[in-house]
């Protein structure tokens, strides 16, 4: 049987709108045999039947047989349950005594409906507000008892450029739009409850509106990349911006080993096995947000080829060559819309890169290429900082190894001399 | 926290409340009994006979008493017939005072 798809030109909560509609479509010989946001008909409408919505009590609820039987003696058929909400029922005779008959038990009838949208309502905004509570607490109010300098609102940037990626922006265009469609239907279910307790006719429906069909387009066309994203964020195979091998990687990065004056290479160079977490020593990650378009970070560790037999600066006291020499360095790169955000962006991520139980001292380089150079060091630790800024370029360096960053400025400003696009 | 003083019974629900007052009756009864006893006058449509009865049971003014196949019977609690007894005080109220301005 061939089956017409439409989708519903009316909230879900019109009720005489909804059943003016369905009287319209079987006017032209569609009868409905699903009906939510998007319905479907089959060819089967009588002209002249009359349908009626039936608000139920709970979401599982079925007509009882009793009822059914009633319904049919006054010639009224059930014909399904429309999104969890209502029973549909219909009648093609003419005669048939109308569904309700005072508007007042019309208007009890919708109470429950009433009740469970407002429990809805509170339920999602004590979620959403738990939510909220959550996120600022970790953000800004959670100590962890390691963190021995912490600072609670200089990640703010990081989380700025994290709110303009597009997954977040999806849900919370997401979230608008769902909340508004709520409000609408909300009133529109008041208007209709509010007129029938009070014995009159509910408001006259404005009828089907090409909006809410727009409006329901834009929901799918949300949603759909929503779903997908979410999806894909979840499942690390199914990233291709991650994990990313530096063989085919082909953005501007500094080399480990154009800052270290000792010879080091990556370990398939040196060794037969790989060492621990060997697969993941060099690589890439690509990130994006629409305040930073450019945003990617890169991993090195390489090893120099003399053993831990001879004294170096990781293995002051080698045994039996277990320990060698192996410089790491971390850097994250961007590309920033607004300049204004290059400096505080830098320190966000020199945050987001500090060890947190260590102790941290910053200080300012004067660089002539650069527009700010943050040196951090942990004293007498292996670890160092840098950020550089030029222009809307940012780099950010968290090294160990026996280098002294400032060093090799010229280097690294490399970085950030040209755009990284 | 006091009981939500219920309101003024609408007329079919007033008719539904006082189909109970002899005997138990199930929905074709109750129907039946509104139709006849106004001569006409009052049609219960089976959403508004349903919705009145759901109401009622939530109200406990009646209960259930059997379900026997696809018919199920109730009967008018206490608390229904008080509700019931206001309403008919209410109404005979309403009646005095609109003959007495007719006088």
């Amino acid at each position: 049987m061939k089956k017409t798809y439409k989708i519903l030109p009316l909230s879900i909560y019109d009720i005489p709108g909804i059943e003016s509609w369905l009287e319209e479509q079987a006017n032209v010989g569609l009868f409905p045999v699903f009906l939510n946001t998007l319905c479907m008909f089959t060819g089967t409408g009588i002209p002249g039947t009359r349908f009626r919505l039936i608000a139920k009590k709970k979401r599982e609820e079925q007509p009882s047989l009793e009822q059914l039987e009633l319904c049919e003696e006054v010639g009224w058929q059930y014909a399904f349950s429309v999104a969890d909400i209502y029973f549909l029922f219909y009648s093609t005779n003419p005669e048939a005594r109308e569904f309700y008959t005072d508007w007042e038990s019309r208007g009890f009838s919708l109470e429950p409906l009433k009740k469970q949208i407002a429990s809805y309502r509170r339920r999602k905004v004590l979620i959403y507000s738990l939510l909220v509570a959550a996120i600022i607490w970790i953000l800004f109010f959670h100590e962890s008892t390691y963190d021995i300098q912490p600072d609670h609102f200089t990640q703010l940037p990081l989380i700025l450029l994290n709110l303009f990626q597009p997954t977040v922006l999806l849900f919370l265009a997401c979230a608008i739009w769902i909340w508004r469609q709520d409000r609408r239907d909300e009133k529109m279910l008041n208007s209709i409850y509010q007129a029938l307790m009070q014995g009159v006719a509910p408001p006259t429906s404005k009828g089907p509106s090409k909006t809410i069909v727009r409006e329901e387009i834009v929901m799918v066309a949300l949603i759909l990349p929503l779903a997908v994203s979410l999806v894909v964020n979840c499942v690390d195979a199914l990233k291709p911006w991650i994990n990313i091998p530096l063989e085919r990687f082909s953005k501007t990065y500094i080399s480990l080993q154009d800052i270290e004056r000792e010879a080091v290479f990556p370990w398939e160079k040196l060794f037969a096995e790989e060492p621990f977490g060997g697969k993941t020593e060099n690589y890439a990650e690509k990130k994006f947000s629409f305040l930073a378009p450019t945003w990617y970070s890169v991993t090195q560790e390489a090893y120099s080829p003399q053993s831990g037999l001879k004294e170096n600066y990781f293995s002051p006291k080698p045994e039996h060559g277990v320990e060698r020499y192996a410089p790491n360095l971390e850097a994250t790169y961007f590309e920033l819309w607004i300049p204004a955000l290059a400096r505080p962006v830098a320190k966000a991520q020199m945050d987001a890169y500090r060890l947190v139980n260590l102790e941290w001292s910053y200080a300012e380089l004067d660089f002539s290429d650069l527009d700010f150079a943050i040196y951090a060091t942990e004293p007498d630790g292996i670890w160092q900082m840098l950020a550089i800024g030029r222009a809307n370029r940012v780099a950010v360096f968290r090294y160990a190894g026996m280098e002294q960053l400032p060093d090799h400025l010229k280097v690294l400003s490399e970085a950030v001399k040209e755009s990284l696009l | 926290m006091g009981e939500k003083v219920r309101g003024p019974l609408t007329e079919p629900m007033f008719y539904i409340l006082m189909s109970f007052l002899r005997q138990e009756r199930c929905g074709t009864e109750i129907n039946e009994f509104v139709a006849q006893k106004t001569c006409g006058r009052v049609l219960l449509g089976p959403g508004t006979l349903y919705t009145i009865l759901g109401k009622f049971q939530e109200e406990q003014l009646i209960e259930e008493t059997q379900v026997d196949g696809r018919k199920r019977t109730y009967r008018i609690t206490s608390k229904g017939r008080g509700a019931y007894w206001e309403e008919l005080e209410r109404l005979k109220k309403c009646v005095c005072d609109g003959e007495e301005e007719l006088l």
